[in-house]
């Protein structure tokens, strides 16, 4: 009940603040009034019982604030001051604040493109229903090796022995040269047995994936990836009716995939095949081709691998001969895709931590000559009467509005860190498709900056919450903060800040240490 | 010399200016010179903390606040105990007793 009754009334002050505010001078001006009245019906003169109540009165304005304080009201506004502040401040010393801007917009941006790079090859699960669920199969050489692929006869057994996929497809990739209206180009396609999509678990953006007897009826079909579709065909609303030549073939187009999938990487084009050719089924040693297959329910990978290996044992047994069918592995299709690569974009993590590290490090240390000079204006602060975690919250606001601004270049040079590793050839990646400066690469960003600015300032803060900031004052502040200064074993037991729960004014001190 | 009430142990101007308003609803001003007068003079409230301390009181839930018009026919804010104060007020005050008993034992037996 005592919740609520505060929630409200916090509310209700910080909707209107100005009333709040106006209420509240209003209260300390009808004291102040009174007061007069009193010294006034003491005996005193009306100019005379002003004058003392107003003495009285003290510091005003210090307790005011304080209740503003109690009633978290001055947050609000305090932060658009500070913001403001801070930037005035910044533009005051525009070396400094350069130099700080692009130190962290190197050390934020690079982090930022790491992180952009390892969220979409590692760690974002593939756009496929289930993708935990899909495998690839592969083959192992006479002399005990892994290679990434499997002839015809043996992916038949594995096909023909195995219980544990719902689905278990073929495929091989070849370029091949497609003409589209009229022009004739090179494009990557792939010879997929007709569980393929299946095994993917892909549902079509338009009209349909291949089905069984695609390769049965004999009518040549091609299902195209959302890129091909976009790119050469224009992206039509409908299927067209115009047919597609692959090589020297006229193709009827059924499909078109979802936008995302880049399975096989690079591959535009999906044609049937039962892979029943002579030339293709005649030898073990003919390895040009891929398996990969989907769980079937309740099958675990380990067993999905226990029966591949009674299977692999069985098959070569019955061909000892055969180079390659000596085994087989299970692996999901995301460690297979990214497997080789993970040890690398690990160690690229490593490295742009250790450079965001250098820059919060170059950084504290300007900081700390800039400090110098804040320690000043902070000490005159302090002895005017800002409360510590006032501050605090200045320095906390300057420093994340300073690293806010350098994490909004940061995620300019993420961008165009990222076109370059996704667009260029010049570093072969994965799904390097699916790279991009997202949503969720923003929200790293932005929680990274805060988060480097709020521990810039935490260190500023523990230095020097261990240092009396009196020390620093010019003399004649110096002196007054002296005489002001409460007797220590009454206020200042925390630390050199005065604190206002036992001093509401240097008045207030002075007198409380007189009359003892 | 007055003592400034504030500068006593920390609560006891909460429990002061609860036990002032469980009287009748009072504005700021009439809180510290009921203390004042109560205590002959000896105890001094002063408004740097009077007022803080209203308003934290307020906040709490302790005692609640209305605009009224004061004895000067002017607007004045007055502050009256809640059940919640009340309560409050009962607490303190015990323990205020045992405290300030105990302390006198001492300083007459030990």
């Amino acid at each position: 009940m005592r919740i609520i009754r505060k929630v409200i009334h916090r509310m209700h002050t910080l909707v209107r603040p100005r009333r709040f505010e106006r209420d509240l001078d209003e209260e300390l001006s009808f004291h102040l009034e009174m007061q007069t009245r009193w010294h006034e019906s003491q005996g005193l003169d009306r100019q005379s019982a002003h004058a003392l109540a107003a003495r009285e009165f003290g510091g005003a304005i210090r307790f005011r604030e304080e209740v503003l304080d109690t009633r978290g009201l001055t947050w609000a506004q305090d932060i658009t001051r500070d913001i403001r502040f801070a930037l005035r401040s910044y533009r005051r010393a525009p070396g400094f604040t350069a130099v700080a801007v692009i130190t962290l917009a190197l050390g934020i941006g690079t982090t930022t493109a790491a992180f952009s790079i390892i969220d979409a090859v590692l760690i974002r699960p593939l756009a496929y229903e289930k993708p935990e669920r899909i495998v690839t199969l592969t083959g192992r050489d006479s002399l005990g090796r892994e290679i990434p692929s499997v002839s015809v006869p043996t992916f038949d057994d594995w096909r023909g022995q195995s219980r544990s996929f719902s689905a278990i497809a073929l495929y091989g990739t070849a370029r091949r040269a497609v003409i589209t209206a009229g022009e004739a180009a090179h494009v990557e396609t792939a010879n997929v047995s007709p569980d393929f999509f299946r095994a993917l678990g892909v549902q079509p953006a338009l009209g349909r994936t291949l089905m069984p007897d695609d390769v049965t009826k004999g009518e040549p079909v091609v299902v195209v990836s959302h890129g091909f579709w976009a790119r050469a065909l224009g992206s039509p609303r409908t299927l067209p009716d115009a047919p597609l030549r692959i090589g020297t073939d006229a193709y009827r187009i059924v499909g078109v995939l979802p936008p995302g999938l880049e399975y096989p990487a690079g591959v535009d084009l999906f044609v049937p095949d039962a892979f029943g050719a002579p030339w293709r089924t005649a030898s073990r040693n003919n390895i040009n081709f891929n398996a990969i297959a989907r769980l079937a329910d309740g099958v675990t990978i380990e067993q999905a691998r226990s029966e591949m290996r009674t299977i692999a044992a069985r098959v070569h047994a019955a061909h000892p001969d055969d180079l390659y069918g000596r085994g087989v592995s299970v692996t999901t299709l995301q460690r297979r895709m990214v497997g080789p690569v993970e040890s690398y974009l690990r160690l690229l993590a490593g490295a742009v931590i250790a450079v965001l590290l250098v820059a919060c490090a170059n950084l504290a240390n300007a900081n700390l000559a800039r400090g110098a000079v804040r320690g000043r204006e902070i000490a005159i602060r302090t002895a005017l009467g800002a409360g510590r975690w006032r501050l605090v919250r200045q320095l906390l606001v300057e420093s994340v509005a300073l690293s806010v601004s350098g994490g909004i270049a940061g995620v300019v040079l993420a961008w165009a860190l990222v076109r370059l590793v996704a667009q260029t050839s010049a570093v072969e990646l994965p799904r390097a498709g699916e790279i991009a400066v997202n949503g969720t690469v923003l929200a790293f960003a932005l929680a990274l900056s805060v988060g480097v600015g709020s521990w810039l300032v935490s260190r500023r803060c523990f230095r020097r919450a261990g240092r009396p900031s009196r020390q620093r004052l010019p003399p004649a502040v110096g002196r007054q903060a002296r005489d002001a200064a409460p007797p220590r074993a009454m206020c200042s037991s925390e630390s050199s800040w005065p604190s206002r729960s036992c001093c509401s004014s240097a008045r207030d001190c002075s007198s409380a240490a007189s009359a003892r | 010399m007055p003592l400034p009430a504030d500068e006593l142990l920390q609560g006891t101007l909460d429990l002061l200016i609860l036990r002032t308003l469980s009287r009748e609803p009072m504005h700021g001003w009439a809180v510290s010179h009921r203390i004042q007068e109560i205590s002959k003079d000896a105890l001094r409230v002063n408004q740097g903390s009077l007022y803080p301390a209203l308003h934290r009181l307020e906040e709490e839930g302790l005692i609640e606040s209305e605009w009224g018009v004061s004895e000067l026919g002017r607007r004045a804010k007055f502050y009256e105990m809640t059940a919640a104060g009340r309560r409050q007020l009962a607490r303190e005050s015990a323990t205020w007793r045992k405290f300030s008993e105990a302390v006198q034992l001492v300083l007459q037996f030990a």
